[in-house]
């Protein structure tokens, strides 16, 4: 249920973002000139038609003060945006649960790790040779199941060479990502090169 | 010493000061209640951190060990065996064994080897 209300939250704000942006651009084109001139607010206001939406609202208004069926249906409709915007806001704010890392499960229980220790576990170990330079490691756990995938980034020494560099990690974090049941990827990248100071 | 059980305390909250017991004598891990602390199980006066115990419907109590390891760590297959078999074998002294359910061990973090305790 949260899972649905946070992907509609995420459609909806996204939504709204795209109409905010678009009347924001809208405004600001019309804002232009002033008076009746062609990029006029009062032009723009003619081209939405707000004069007639004005009579159009006014009515329908009129009618809800007056009670009835649409003054039932306006009620009924009030209780589900109010219902929707509950949801929204439950799908906005619940904080997401993070997936662990199911290394073995047993009988006797089960054995888990957060992402976030697996994956600083791994860095320290591929980090360790000295053509690497720094390296980011990202652990995907199965949503269902034991075990999962593991990539590491190497940021490798200019001068080194990739071939060993990615061997020399894999060697030393090999062993670790097996404990942790993850499929080991690596790949290597050289920094990029800097005009240096000037 | 092993506990023994009292009327004024549940076989529940006894595992989960034994589980605790158990962290606490091990050299390569401690127990952490997270940054929400939400792993902690309510003793009679006090939170036992890093410990969650559940009732199942056959009676048993699952016990839960939330973790922080140290650097580096030993073999976390390893690392549960010997919590398991130390949690059975004080459950079992306390006349707990049969109650004790499973025993789901989490990894929440690593921490790095403290330098001062190293330099002593």
């Amino acid at each position: 249920m949260v899972l649905v209300l946070r992907a509609l939250a995420g459609l909806v704000g996204t939504l709204l973002l795209a109409v905010l942006a678009a009347a924001g651009l809208a405004a600001a084109v019309f804002a232009i000139q002033g008076g009746d001139g062609t990029l006029s607010l009062s032009q723009l206001a003619g081209l939405l038609a707000l004069d007639e939406l004005r009579d159009v609202v006014g009515g329908w208004l009129a009618d809800l003060q007056a009670g009835g069926p649409i003054a039932a249906i306006a009620a009924l409709s009030g209780a589900a945006a109010v219902m929707l915007g509950l949801g929204l806001v439950v799908g906005a704010l619940v904080p997401r649960r993070e997936r662990l890392l199911v290394i073995e499960r047993s009988a006797r229980g089960a054995l888990g790790a957060r992402r976030r220790a697996a994956a600083s576990a791994l860095r320290a170990l591929a980090e360790q040779p000295r053509e690497v330079l720094g390296a980011k490691v990202r652990v995907r756990p199965r949503r269902r199941g034991v075990g999962g995938r593991v990539r590491v980034t190497l940021l490798r020494a200019r001068t080194a060479d990739a071939g060993e560099v990615l061997e020399a990690a894999r060697g030393t974090c090999q062993p670790l990502a097996e404990q942790l049941s993850l499929r080991l990827r690596t790949r290597q990248r050289a920094p990029r090169r800097s005009r240096g100071v000037r | 010493m092993p506990e023994r059980a009292s009327p004024a305390v549940s076989g529940r909250v006894l595992l989960a000061r034994l589980a605790e017991q158990v962290i606490a004598a091990s050299d390569t891990v401690g127990a952490t209640a997270g940054r929400g602390r939400h792993w902690v199980t309510a003793d009679t006066e006090r939170l036992i951190e890093g410990v969650v115990v559940a009732d199942t419907s056959n009676g048993q109590v699952d016990v839960e060990l939330h973790l922080v390891a140290d650097w580096p760590p030993e073999p976390l297959d390893q690392l549960a065996a010997h919590l398991r078999r130390d949690l059975r074998r004080s459950a079992s002294l306390a006349g707990l064994d049969d109650r004790l359910g499973e025993t789901h061990v989490a990894i929440h973090d690593i921490r790095a080897p403290d330098p001062d305790a190293e330099a002593r």
